[in-house]
């Protein structure tokens, strides 16, 4: 074989090679990032925080209810309470059926069914809240309370509470996509592996143009010309997955505040809903000391102490909005994934055809 | 594969132990999950359609009503050495076993800091009624009614306990097989016994309030307080791992509460246990189910020292637990000696009726006048769980023999190449 026919033979051999690693690590990029962007990961978050905020308001409007109820402790805003506690619990409930649809989390060590738990679970809190309705109408203010105790420590309790549960639930979610491509080595893997094969792509074609220049002295060949454009454009259509991992990114972070945000406003309505919860305890009671250990232990105000200040809601439905724009962004260029494979098979036929001619002018010759 | 049951904390540790052995001699991983909400569980669960492998549950009435639908998988041909069990003991339905005891736990035995109660123990009705608070702490019983997801069984164990000791096993055995009205002159005096000794310690009104709101693990520390809140707990062997470590605890049994027999030796015990069942028929639950009621398994916990868990396996005998551990020999002793172990009643009973009793309970400590009104409205449940679940009469007589699956008694040998007789 002729030295020249070895060196075209070889230049066609690294292109095909250069070309099928673009094309693995370009598809591995774009689609790594995609993947993630199009699971409901996300939502299943924003659901899951939504359903905490909803119980906690809803607990907290139960023993609003019957603080009103109860025939010592004054009267209150009993029908809007009940009413409120009414339409959170329906709203818990919704977000709770669509939070289970979205879960993603069923690969993640530990419990996957922690959403259909959180719904059992839900079911026996209604029926303490109902029970303690039943009492209070019918004046027996000491089981009332008991039974609206025994709810609000399943609501709260630290260890086995609902609202624990769905922290854990949410908390899953997020773990599954710590564990994804777009935030871990596999990202800074592909990014590299992928600039490295586009330059020695590149670099290959340039190559095989001044040699084919040099060696037949002709201008530069059209076909590679070609090929070298084709792979600039699969280089733009796989950088598309920078801006949606900026995307996606942005959403992560806008997500964990809404978050946070919904979890001060829990916190807030743990609060309110402790003192509302001792100021209805203390006639049961009788002294703020003679609840027992478990009220001493788990009731974090006091009876008798301040009433705590409910804060106005301040999650804007315009931040839930930016989520959504920002995951909607994530995913706008996952629909051009074909492109990939398209792109990279016509520039490696391009390669083949354009440097297979040279290669039969040298079949016979010695040099 | 995927096994679920109650246990959280220092109990799941123990159980972890269990299930390392198993993972160490067949190299199958098991997913362990312990949940208080382990009815809630399990049923969301079944209706998923992703039940766990292998559940261990203490309510048998659950199981019994699971193996009815046919979501709990018959064991006969899984488990070979049945023989190791007294055969009442492995619930059995329509001639099939569906589980087998893995932790047995007694429950008629009354705690008591050594420090702090040195009197004899009582020994029968006359005894129980004269215990007074004397010194400065508020009452003789540790009383905690709240449970996460069941309040009020602490206070059903009372009154299954008042029961047995008064009423015999035969009445017991009736009562939790659902053949015994709630209003019948035994159940009643139970309730009214319990309410007897409660007003004969000094529980006033704001002491019963108070346990309504308090948790039952809870209630048991005030034994240890300075000066303590109460002297004595009515309450299961498994609750000493909540109490602080290194105290200095022991018990004494249930007392007889009938005029014709107060030998300590004569008297009934009630127990718990928790069951393992299987829900999915792999081989690996198969394996699991075969490790979880062999001896290897069964001696694994109980060595534990203070683990307060105890076997119902006759080849494991009372040593099994540690000479470091003198409370958990003790209790290994008392339930080896007892003349008739019956199950938690409640645990036998369906989940509607479990939590009437459970909230009749409540309202008994609230207002003890509403009694023959409490015991009609279970009357009405039963009636209407009935309509539910019809046990057909082999299973009902089948329920019945298990209620009161009879003494462990160790020494007689059993049948190794079946079902002891």
């Amino acid at each position: 074989m002729s030295t020249t026919r070895r060196t075209l033979w070889r230049l066609r051999a690294g292109l095909t090679v250069a070309v099928v690693a673009l094309f693995a690590t370009s598809f591995w990029l774009f689609q790594g990032v995609h993947q993630t962007a199009n699971s409901r990961a996300v939502s299943a978050i924003l659901e899951i925080s939504s359903v905490r905020q909803a119980l906690a308001t809803a607990d907290r409007a139960a023993v609003e209810t019957f603080l009103g109820a109860s025939k010592s402790a004054g009267p209150t805003l009993t029908l809007p309470a009940e009413q409120e506690y009414r339409e959170q619990i329906q709203t818990a409930g919704l977000n709770l059926a669509q939070a289970a649809r979205d879960d993603v989390a069923e690969d993640i060590p530990g419990r996957s069914d922690d959403l259909q738990l959180a719904q059992g679970m839900l079911a026996v809190y209604t029926t303490l809240v109902e029970q303690a309705g039943e009492h209070y109408r019918r004046g027996d203010d000491t089981v009332g309370a008991t039974y609206l105790w025994g709810a609000f420590r399943l609501m709260h309790h630290d260890d086995q509470g609902i609202l624990k549960t769905l922290d854990d639930a949410q908390e899953r979610q997020w773990t599954w996509l710590r564990a994804q491509f777009p935030s871990t080595w596999a990202m800074r893997t592909a990014t590299v592996s992928w600039g490295v094969c586009l330059l020695t792509t590149l670099a290959l074609l340039c190559g095989t143009q001044l040699f084919l220049r040099r060696r037949f002295r002709r201008d530069l060949n059209p076909r590679l010309l070609a090929a070298t454009g084709l792979v600039v454009v699969l280089a733009a259509a796989t950088s598309l997955a920078y801006f949606s991992r900026a995307s996606l990114d942005e959403a992560g972070t806008m997500t964990r505040r809404v978050a946070e945000t919904r979890k001060a406003e829990v916190e807030a309505e743990r609060r309110f809903g402790d003192e509302r919860l001792a100021r209805l305890l203390l006639p049961v009671c009788g002294a703020p000391s003679r609840c027992g250990p478990t009220v001493a232990k788990e009731l974090r105000v006091r009876p008798g102490s301040p009433t705590p200040v409910l804060p106005a809601e301040t999650v804007e439905a315009a931040e839930i909005r930016g989520v959504t724009t920002r995951m909607r962004d994530a995913t706008e260029y996952a629909g051009l994934a074909f492109l990939i494979p398209l792109l990279a098979v016509t520039a490696g036929a391009l390669i083949w055809s354009g440097i297979h001619p040279r290669l039969n002018e040298y079949r016979y010759r010695p040099r | 594969m995927s096994v679920l049951a109650t246990w959280t904390g220092t109990e799941a540790e123990h159980f972890g132990r269990v299930l390392d052995a198993f993972e160490d001699r067949t190299g199958i991983h098991v997913e362990y999950t312990g949940t208080r909400a382990i009815d809630e569980t399990l049923r969301s669960d079944l209706r998923g359609g992703t039940p766990p492998d292998v559940a261990i549950l203490p309510s048998t009435g659950d199981l019994a009503q699971y193996a009815h639908s046919g979501d709990l998988l018959p064991l006969d041909k899984v488990i070979p050495w049945q023989g190791q069990y007294r055969q009442p003991w492995l619930l059995r339905l329509n001639q099939r076993v569906y589980a087998v005891p893995f932790k047995v736990n007694l429950k008629s035995v009354v705690w008591y800091d050594r420090a702090r109660w040195r009197r004899p123990a009582p020994l029968d009705m006359r005894d129980l009624l004269s215990l007074r608070a004397d010194g400065g702490e508020r009452t003789v019983w540790c009383l905690g009614m709240q449970a996460l997801r069941s309040a009020g069984w602490p206070g059903t164990d009372w009154i299954e306990d008042v029961l047995l000791h008064q009423a015999g096993p035969e009445t017991y055995r009736k009562w939790a097989s659902g053949t015994l009205s709630w209003s019948s002159a035994p159940v009643r005096q139970a309730w009214e016994t319990w309410g007897k000794i409660l007003d004969a310690s000094g529980l006033d009104r704001q002491g019963r309030r108070v346990a309504l709101l308090t948790d039952f693990g809870e209630a048991g520390l005030g034994l240890f307080g300075d000066p303590p809140a109460c002297l004595l707990e009515h309450q299961a062997s498994f609750v000493i791992v909540s109490y602080p470590p290194g105290s200095d605890v022991d018990f004494f049994p249930f007392p007889s509460l009938n005029p014709w027999d107060s030998v300590p030796a004569h008297q009934p015990m009630v127990i718990s246990a928790d069951f393992a069942g299987m829900f999915n028929a792999t081989p690996q639950a198969e394996e699991l189910m075969r490790f979880l009621a062999g001896e290897e398994a069964q001696r694994i916990w109980p060595a534990i020292p203070s683990g307060a868990a105890f076997s119902a396996n006759l080849r494991v005998p009372p040593d099994a637990h540690p000479a470091a551990d003198p409370v958990g020999r003790k209790v290994a002793d008392t339930l080896d000696a007892a003349a008739m172990v019956c199950l938690d009643a409640s645990d036998l009973m369906p989940p509607a009726l479990r939590d009437a009793f459970g909230d009749a309970v409540l309202e008994y400590l609230s207002a003890p006048e509403r009694l023959p009104a409490l015991l009609a409205e279970l009357d009405r449940v039963q009636a209407r769980v009935g309509d539910r679940w019809q046990p057909s009469d082999q299973e009902r007589q089948d329920l019945r023999s298990f209620s009161c699956p009879g003494p462990l008694d160790r020494s007689t040998p059993t049948n190794p190449n079946g079902v002891t007789p």
